[in-house]
């Protein structure tokens, strides 16, 4: 039995889905109140520690034994929600395409950091591609991930929403990670991220 | 207190989610009625009446314990499980058969008295199946005790508190959710890096009544709360003590010094380990005592995954205290079993418990502590290994026992000893009682603070005895009033010629020898019986010499002959060694004079060989730092305090004993500002504040104002104020402290350090 997405989210979940992927994403506007179409796929144990480089995508859900492996996605490859089967399997999609298929939650996880170009310092979240900086994330800080976007000339971002702060915004897929990044050097200059006071933060 | 409120908003999603489960059938899984009891462990069985049994049974890279009692009270602590989706060849179903054989239980549950479950990571309790999955998920602690599975049945299912069940939507059940749509069903109480593994525990734990797969744990879990006025123990059977000693790192503040690890820290950019929120447990049984303390870290670092680790070992080393074994944390990490743990606990005999794995386990670090360990029976832990090579890159551990299957630990003459029974043979231990075992109190000497190096002197030698030329033993003794640090110090042998020194033996890193402690150098052929802490096997000549050099290279002590030229080690003309082979030595006087002259401090008097484990000669006071000097209940100091607690259960009171000895504190009074306030508080019996250490007294209810006060040591009677300290407002769990310990009163509070030394400065 399988459920689309439509039975485990909400509407508006669905109405910002689909306003995303039909739309050139200008300015986040809302917000998912729930829900998480976005996830990442983790090889990782409880210790957070990489226990396989590579999670299978399975046909169907099934027990260890039973799999019937699709193909591999590597630790940390983000992926689409499409479903789930009522309990806690989803099926996914990877964002860079390939076939879809059944993951475990185990397997999956719903925030990143965010990890910039210079990994030991800030990022800009932005309210929307190219747009305004909101506010500045703190090297490696921890965000939720809410949906992706990809710019006529292929270039991927994603909406994401600090868990501390609640502050949602846009940045770029390449600097999500399931792992932080180095922690910040003391008396090494990073780029100065400066918050455009027009935009408007969407505080919870 | 545990929070009673929801953490997070409430979801529609999931009144979504639930209505569409209920539309496709997905209902709660139906009741089942409460199971009968399984068969109690049999006397029958291979487990030893009389005595305490401790399995360490090898789930490979993971943890599980099964212990029986001398009367068959039984305790599984934890039950790990390799692989979180296997269902088939399950660690459980191996454990749940080593069960049956170990209690002769044909077939069936078998009722167990206790489970304990560490902390909850899938290595030691396993993956908990929900109602919800509609994949037959449940393995370890899950389905060892669920009716539809294997079915055992337990006396208390009993685990640290990192949660509940909050039935936010009011559906009945608990959801475990998904990274795509959280279910707040689980609130935290005491976590950090949380996974889907805990998140199921506690569904599975505290959710509805009526339950099928909790009928077997329905009214049977006992959460180990932080608000507890104290840890529990557990009925092991006569004679067996089993206490808990720590849980939720209650108490511990992360690296900052001012953050409890206790509380919510799920959402926090970096999260406390799981680990650090293990539960410690500490069994007694006779002599014999043994620590266990799941995945503690010793340590305060940054992990590169995005997570703490927080040094929850180096308080709990002093509540575990001298025991004969200890299980090794955290299956050997190089982020555990520090040497402070390890010098604490001093365990003979410690096991690792760990299969194949890419985490270093066990780590070189660790193996080097255990083996520089100064325990009763000399340098160096015994090591145990459930598998022996674990982490390929490792490889296997040279002298460790025991290579690929279970160890059996079972005590001997009620507690007098222990064995341990590995894949090839059995070791045989003896366990000392307290007042034998370092640390133990024997002897009155020993001063805690550091003493002179070069009061280190050699009490006793000989370069021959009963055995022939290689019957020869050095013993070295520690004359100052405090430890001295010997680690590099060496061994030299002067030869009957030239006189030139070369090494013999090197003393390993982390050696402290205490005051009056001995060290015990034996060539191969020494036949005294204590044994030799090191050995040599290069004789030493009749007409030569042994002395003491320190980690520089520097002489310290020596004893020489007189004939020959010059000669490295004797002191003034040198003596004449004993060459009759009787056991007999040169010696010194019983006061260890020495006045730099062989032939006046030494005579020969019959051998007293005496090592590591002897008991300390009672030197009391001297001229170490800090240490020495016998102490009365006057001397005690009140050290620290935090008036205004938070997360700390309590508000509480430190003291510092500055003497060499140890003082009895029970019965004194501890009281706020004289003629006003709450009434004062009496210290419980066995209240001991140890040389040159601390003792916290928790205050019941509220004494100290948060808003400034006195407070007061009081005697006994409460007519004399031994030591007093008056303090101004005060903030959540900061504390008024001397720096250093016993030193002048801070101006300001700090950070809390309690039952551990305050910073050399304020």
């Amino acid at each position: 039995m399988v459920r689309t997405l439509a039975a485990g989210l909400t509407t508006t979940t669905l109405l910002l889905v689909a306003g995303w992927l039909l739309l050139d994403v200008g300015p986040v506007t809302a917000e998912p109140d729930v829900g998480r179409p976005i996830v990442l796929v983790s090889g990782r144990d409880d210790h957070g520690l990489v226990a396989s480089d590579e999670v299978a995508l399975l046909a169907e859900p099934a027990l260890e034994g039973d799999e019937v492996v699709v193909t591999t996605l590597a630790d940390g490859t983000l992926v689409r929600v499409l479903g789930d089967d009522g309990g806690s399997w989803l099926n996914v999609v990877p964002l860079d395409g390939g076939p879809g298929g059944w993951i475990d939650d185990f397997h999956l996880r719903g925030t990143a950091h965010v990890v910039g170009e210079e990994q030991a310092c800030p990022t800009a979240l932005h309210a929307s591609v190219d747009g305004p900086v909101l506010r500045e994330l703190r090297a490696s800080e921890q965000v939720e991930l809410l949906d992706d976007h990809t710019t006529e000339d292929g270039r991927r971002w994603v909406g994401v929403r600090s868990v501390q702060g609640g502050v949602v915004g846009l940045v770029p897929a390449a600097t999500l990670s399931q792992q932080p990044g180095p922690p910040p050097v003391p008396g090494v200059d990073c780029a100065t991220i400066e918050p455009d006071p027009e935009a408007v933060p969407h505080q919870h | 207190m545990r929070a009673t409120s929801a953490s997070r908003p409430f979801p529609l999603v999931l009144v979504v989610a639930l209505a569409a489960s209920l539309l496709t059938g997905l209902a709660a899984t139906p009741a089942a009625d409460a199971a009968p009891l399984g068969t109690p462990c049999q006397s029958s069985g291979t487990w030893t009446q009389g005595e305490l049994d401790v399995w360490f049974l090898d789930v490979e890279q993971g943890d599980a314990q099964f212990i029986v009692g001398p009367t068959g009270r039984t305790m599984l602590l934890d039950l790990g499980e390799n692989v979180w989706n296997r269902t088939t060849n399950t660690n459980a179903q191996m454990v749940a058969q080593t069960i049956r054989d170990i209690c002769d239980v044909p077939s069936g549950p078998v009722h167990i008295d206790y489970v304990l479950a560490s902390h909850l990571h899938l290595d030691h309790i396993g993956y908990a199946g929900n109602p919800h999955d509609t994949t037959a998920y449940g393995n370890g602690i899950y389905e060892l005790l669920d009716p539809g599975q294997l079915g055992f049945t337990v006396g208390e299912l009993v685990t640290r508190d990192a949660g509940y069940w909050q039935d936010s939507n009011g559906d009945g059940d608990c959801e475990v959710g998904t990274n795509a749509s959280p279910s707040p069903d689980v609130v935290y109480t005491n976590a950090g890096t949380m996974s889907s593994t805990g998140r199921r525990w506690i569904c599975w734990l505290y959710g509805p009544s009526g339950q099928a797969d909790r009928a077997n744990i329905e009214g049977r879990v006992t959460t180990l709360t932080n608000d507890m006025p104290s840890w529990p123990s557990f009925d092991m059977g006569p004679g067996v003590t089993a206490e808990v000693l720590q849980a939720n790192a209650k108490g511990i503040m992360q690296a900052d010094g001012v953050t409890p690890v206790a509380g919510d820290h799920v959402d926090d950019p970096v999260p406390p380990s799981e680990n650090d929120y293990s539960v410690a447990v500490k069994f007694t049984y006779g002599n014999f005592e043994y620590a266990t303390a799941g995945d503690a870290d010793g340590e305060y670092a940054t992990s590169s995954f995005g997570y703490s680790y927080n040094d929850i070992e180096t308080p709990l080393g002093p509540l575990f205290g001298n025991v004969e074994t200890m299980r090794v944390n955290h299956h050997g990490s190089s982020h555990s079993t520090n040497t402070s743990y390890v010098a604490d606990l001093a365990a003979e005999t410690a096991v690792i418990q760990c299969g194949n794995n890419s985490y270093g386990h066990p780590a070189a670090n660790v193996l080097d502590n255990l083996a520089q360990t100064i325990t009763d029976d000399g340098v160096g832990s015994d090591v145990y290994m459930t598998n022996n090579p674990c982490d390929p890159n490792v490889g296997t551990v040279a002298g460790a026992f025991n290579s690929n299957g279970d160890i059996h630990l079972v005590t001997t003459t009620g507690g007098a000893g222990y064995e341990l029974r590995y894949d090839t043979g059995t070791n045989a231990y003896v366990a000392r009682d307290d007042a034998s075992e370092i640390g133990g109190g024997s002897g009155g000497g020993g001063g805690g603070g550091t003493g002179d190096p070069t009061q280190v002197v050699i009490a006793e030698a000989r370069t021959r005895g009963p055995g022939g030329a290689s019957d020869e033993f050095v013993e070295v003794v520690n004359t100052s009033g405090g430890d001295v640090d010997v680690s590099g110090w060496a061994l030299e042998g002067c030869a009957g010629g030239s006189g030139n020194a070369s090494n013999r033996a090197t003393v390993p890193a982390g050696t402290i020898l205490a005051a009056g402690q001995h060290l015990l150098f034996g060539n191969n052929g020494y036949t005294g019986a204590a044994a030799a802490d090191l050995t040599y096997s290069t004789g030493i000549s009749d007409s030569g010499g042994v002395r003491i050099v320190d980690a520089a290279g520097v002489f310290v002590d020596g004893v020489g002959s007189s004939s020959g030229g010059n000669s490295e080690c004797r002191e003034a003309g040198g003596l004449v060694w004993p060459t009759s082979g009787a056991d007999e030595a040169a010696t010194r006087d019983a006061g260890n004079t020495d006045t730099d002259d062989n032939a006046a401090d030494f005579t020969v008097a019959a051998a007293d060989p005496e090592n590591l484990a002897s008991p300390f000669d009672g030197t009391g006071g001297g001229s170490g730092g800090g240490g020495g000097g016998s102490g009365t209940v006057t001397d005690l100091l009140i050290n620290e305090y935090v008036p205004d607690n938070n997360a700390f259960a309590n508000e509480w009171v430190e003291l510092y004993n500055p003497t060499g000895t140890d003082i009895d504190a029970s019965g004194l009074q501890l009281d706020d500002i004289a003629g006003g306030g709450g009434s004062p508080q009496t210290l419980p019996s066995g209240a001991i504040v140890p040389a040159g250490g601390h003792y916290v007294f928790q205050i019941s209810g509220y004494l100290l104002n948060n808003t400034g006060d006195d407070v007061r040591l009081l005697t006994a009677d409460g007519a004399t104020v031994i030591d007093s300290h008056s303090y101004g407002s005060s903030a959540d769990d900061q504390s008024w402290r001397r720096s250093p310990d016993g030193g002048t009163w801070c101006g300001a509070y700090g950070s809390a350090t309690q039952g551990t030394s305050n910073p050399a400065s304020c």
